[in-house]
């Protein structure tokens, strides 16, 4: 009987203990997480800047001092390469290891690992794409480039010292969460955040496209889809020579768009993401000196993709924002000249219809002859699930994306792609360069190594130089070449190399005495070689250069508010048509008082005005009438809006505005004013699920800081800004201003900047968030650029890393 | 007195196992208090219960205050829940019935013994 009391109680213990231990379902192993001595607990945070660093490390080879800012910014002055990337591994880590070993789990397609299987498609989409062989060439080919590669290396000892030292106590709170560990760190990891990046910023639309032409047409297609609309202000001033001569290309008599339909497929398209760049020269300022200003607007997500810190060592001393697991600075500045960027995206991925043998799919036909595929064995575990066996077949061109087994719904949808961002590239090395660049001609010699994803560098030198370099590697092409699905049997249809670097557009000290770049196409029709992008900007251009050319005397202030300039260009150039357009006679007394409202407005999409809140609305009711016919179950994006503006003021006869599901045939004035009362009532309805306060722009919108796992308190949410797509401060729901910089490079160097996060990546830090209401109040902080190491300096907190064989001689 | 004894012993190995052991080092003390100290059984049981559950609702209170809840909310949202409390309660409780079933575990461990013992076999 005793003895039986001691096995069930004993049995229950161990089971409880055990259930306690491992995790249930969705839920974290309770035990373990709730534990106050080691579990989350410990992750909370009094003071980010007690910081507990492991104070000697055996791999340092001298004497690293860190100096940290009240707000977490590190300088890390170190003697040598070695040491300086070892440390900026090992502080980034110590900040944000958990995002960055996330983002390759996301290039990699290894989100089910953790999140289990609802990440499935995710992920094998990611591998079918080839992101991983992608950074495995990458890692090849900077093998060969020894100083370098030798950066990646340090950094990664530098991480891997830091997870070494982890104990379950210090582990990040998403890994207790989530239930998981880190792995090691090792150069591929840093190419494939790398890859990331270039997914994200890579954009296309040529299956799309291919539908759009079997359903309207070319002609239509042409008219409503444009690859260089009229009134841009082109990146590269008019005017600007080309000097050189271009290299020669076959064109074919004749090509043929693919006749399919692409059923399932939705390439990842959004009109939003994009960026601001612009210098101004010392002739436009008042102190004389040149000021660079830079704003990348990304994905709005918690940790934030930038981590701020300087680098100093023998050779380098660069200052500005990295991204947490690739070595040195992105965007910033040095002791010479400051950098940014902005996408400059264009056709890069290519579509080709592969034309299989037979069911076995071992060769493919190409210029009549048959070519072996090769099979590559994606093996994806899942959480707390069998692993899933997925074969990708490569041809020539590059992987089979779509095909039976994956979104291809008939066995004619065997879709390869070709992509840049396989090609192996030198990326890191031109940023290696970038950040120790000493005037404007190391700086564009450096950046001829940039391949992707391409981007507009606008740089400013303390010399007084300023420049807008549009860098990328980008396939020479036919006319519409690439623009839809391609015969991937027929050689004509291949890429014919590269254009060649020294082509590449860029404007040096033009006579406008500034440059700008907001995601615009670079040229007019002149540049000697065709150009396509589905994503090019159209609004934030010609407002940027207009008002950049009227400046004079421009101070930093006035940059900062140019950044955070809130004026709804669609909205200047739309609405006036839209309400002409509209039948007064037919609407309400409360209606009529939002049209009084929407004319007296003026245009400012400031956080706390109602008007952009239902010019927004009214836009998205109106534009999915007048796009109905596009509304199919196919894969088809809509005209842009700039087109959609270009039709309600020059085409008001257009057979479009017609709605296709009644019977009477809709004028412009009927289309306008039935959009006008829905999007009132859809006003009126948000009103009513938020206990009737006003639709103020910022709690409409509703910009967000969404945690990367979507795990909801580790958001914020209705975040007081202004702004959105088509804006300066372009700043929508979960896209934004993530970072943006004001320098001046004077005697001095005169430099803001403001990110939305926080330097930590702990939600249990005061650090996590510290930027977000600056940010959104378009406050900077100081960038502090410092020569040297100096432990007089107030304000700071001081840490010494030493080598551990030193410390005992 | 043996209770507030077992009580504070269990918590001092609690304390102790914590530093170099898992979460689970608590049913190790739970056990070894529950064992060491002749009691009731079910005055076992609520030792274990307080000796884990102070330590651990302790800790987490003080914490959060340290803290000022930093982490605390976070938590009780992803449960959910708008109460910081609940995290606490619910870290306090669980502690508790581990340590109290551990304690019970050592408190009939220890009977197998004493039962032979009054049994005269070992004398």
């Amino acid at each position: 009987m005793k003895f039986l009391r001691f096995l069930i109680s004993c049995a229950i213990t161990c089971c409880l203990v055990y259930f306690l231990n491992i995790k249930v379902g969705n839920l974290p192993p309770a035990g373990k997480i709730l534990d106050p001595f080691h579990g989350f607990w410990q992750n909370a945070e009094i003071d980010a800047l007690d910081i507990n660093l492991q104070l000697q490390l055996s791999e340092l080879n001298d004497i690293v001092n860190i100096q940290y800012e009240d707000n977490l910014i590190p300088h890390i002055f170190a003697n040598n390469d070695h040491d300086l990337y070892f440390v900026q591994g090992y502080i980034t880590a110590y900040h944000r290891l958990w995002q960055m070993e996330f983002i390759t789990k996301v290039a990699s397609g290894r989100v089910s690992e953790i999140l289990g299987s609802s990440a499935l498609e995710f992920d094998r989409l990611q591998r079918r794409k080839g992101l991983y062989s992608a950074a495995e060439n990458g890692v090849r080919e900077l093998q060969n480039h020894t100083q370098e590669f030798a950066s990646l290396k340090s950094f990664a000892e530098g991480v891997n010292a830091f997870i070494s030292q982890l104990s379950y106590k210090a582990l990040p709170v998403e890994y207790k969460l989530l239930d998981y560990l880190p792995e090691k760190w090792d150069p591929i990891k840093t190419l494939l955040i790398q890859k990331y990046m270039v997914n994200s910023l890579n954009n296309d639309a040529d299956l799309e496209n291919t539908n759009l032409v079997k359903l309207i047409g070319k002609e239509r297609f042409d008219f409503l889809f444009p690859d260089l609309p009229e009134d841009m202000d082109p990146i590269i001033p008019e005017g600007t020579p080309w000097e050189f001569e271009p290299v020669e290309i076959y064109t074919p008599d004749t090509f043929e768009i693919t006749n399919s339909f692409a059923v399932n497929i939705k390439e990842d398209f959004e009109e939003g993401k994009g960026s601001n760049n612009w210098a101004v020269s010392g002739t436009k300022t008042e102190n004389g000196y040149p000021i660079l200003c830079n704003d990348p607007h990304l994905g709005l997500n918690l940790p934030m993709i930038w981590l701020a810190l300087q680098l100093t060592a023998p050779g380098i001393n660069t200052y500005g924002v990295s991204i947490p697991g690739i070595p040195g600075i992105t965007l910033g500045l040095n002791d010479s000249i400051a950098w940014g960027a902005t996408n400059a995206d264009r056709d890069l991925k290519d579509w080709y219809q592969i034309t299989f043998k037979d069911d076995s799919r071992e060769e493919y036909l190409y210029d009549g002859k048959w070519l072996r595929t090769q099979k590559r064995v994606e093996t994806i575990k899942i959480k707390s699930g069998k692993d899933f066996m997925d074969t990708v077949l490569y041809t020539h061109y590059g992987p089979v994306v779509y095909e039976k087994s994956y979104l291809g719904d008939c066995t004619l949808v065997n879709y390869a792609l070709k992509w840049t961002v396989h090609n192996a590239s030198l990326e890191l090395v031109s940023s290696y360069k970038l950040n120790r660049a000493n005037n404007l001609d190391e700086t564009i010699e450096a950046l001829k190594l940039w391949d992707s994803p391409p981007q507009n560098f606008a740089i400013a030198t303390r010399a007084g130089d300023i420049a807008q370099i549009v860098q990328g590697n980008y396939p020479l092409k036919w006319a519409e070449q690439g623009k839809f699905l391609m015969d991937g049997s027929d050689p004509k249809y291949e890429w014919q190399g590269f254009i060649p670097k020294e082509h590449n557009a860029r404007a040096i000290n033009p006579k406008r005495g500034f440059i700008s770049s907001a995601n615009q196409q670079p040229f007019s029709s002149d540049y000697p070689y065709y150009y396509h992008s589905s994503w090019d900007e159209k609004f934030r251009n010609r407002r940027i250069n207009s008002l950049l050319t009227s400046m004079t005397n421009i101070t930093v202030d006035d940059m900062k508010d140019l950044q955070n300039d809130n004026y709804f260009i669609l909205a200047s150039e739309s609405l006036p048509v839209m309400l002409d357009s509209l039948k007064n006679e037919e609407l309400t007394v409360d209606q009529l008082e939002i049209v009084k409202l929407l004319q007296e407005w003026d245009y400012m999409a400031n956080a706390e005005v109602i008007a952009p809140s239902y010019f927004h609305t009214w836009w998205l009711k109106m534009t999915k009438l007048l796009w109905d016919e596009f509304d199919l179950d196919i894969p088809i994006n809509n005209p842009s809006k700039h087109m959609t503006r270009t039709l309600l003021n020059q085409y008001p006869s257009d057979p479009t505005y017609d709605i296709i599901e009644t019977e009477v045939a809709e004028s412009i004035n009927d289309l306008l004013t039935i959009s006008f009362i829905e999007a009132i009532d859809s006003v009126n309805n948000w009103k009513e699920a938020n206990d009737n306060i006003d639709p103020l722009w910022y709690l409409y919108k509703n910009t967000s800081l969404r945690h990367m796992t979507q795990i909801k308190p580790f958001g914020y949410y209705q975040i007081p800004i202004g702004g959105y797509s088509g804006i300066i401060n372009a700043t929508g729901p979960n896209w934004g201003a993530s970072w943006r910089m004001v320098i001046e490079l004077g005697e001095e160097i005169n430099g803001w900047g403001i990110y939305a996060g926080g330097q930590s990546g702990n939600p249990g830090s005061p650090a996590y968030n510290t930027f977000v209401d600056d940010w959104a109040q378009g406050k900077y902080f100081k960038i502090n650029f410092w020569d040297s190491f100096d432990d007089s300096r107030e304000g700071t907190t001081n840490i010494k890393l030493t080598n551990l064989r030193e410390e005992k001689n | 007195m043996k209770f507030l004894f077992k009580v504070i012993l269990i918590a001092v190995l609690v304390y102790i196992g914590e530093l170099y052991l898992p979460w689970w080092s608590i049913a190790i003390a739970g056990f070894l208090g529950g064992m060491a100290v002749k009691t009731k059984g079910v005055n076992s049981l609520f030792a274990g219960v307080l000796g884990v559950g102070i330590i651990w609702l302790w800790i987490a209170i003080r914490i959060d205050i340290e803290t000022q809840s930093i982490l605390t909310n976070k938590m009780a949202q992803l449960v959910n829940s708008n109460s910081k409390y609940v995290v606490i309660v619910a870290t306090g409780l669980l502690g508790g019935i581990v340590g109290g079933l551990s304690a019970w575990t050592g408190h009939n461990f220890r009977k197998l013994f004493e039962n032979r013992k009054s049994g005269g076999y070992y004398r």
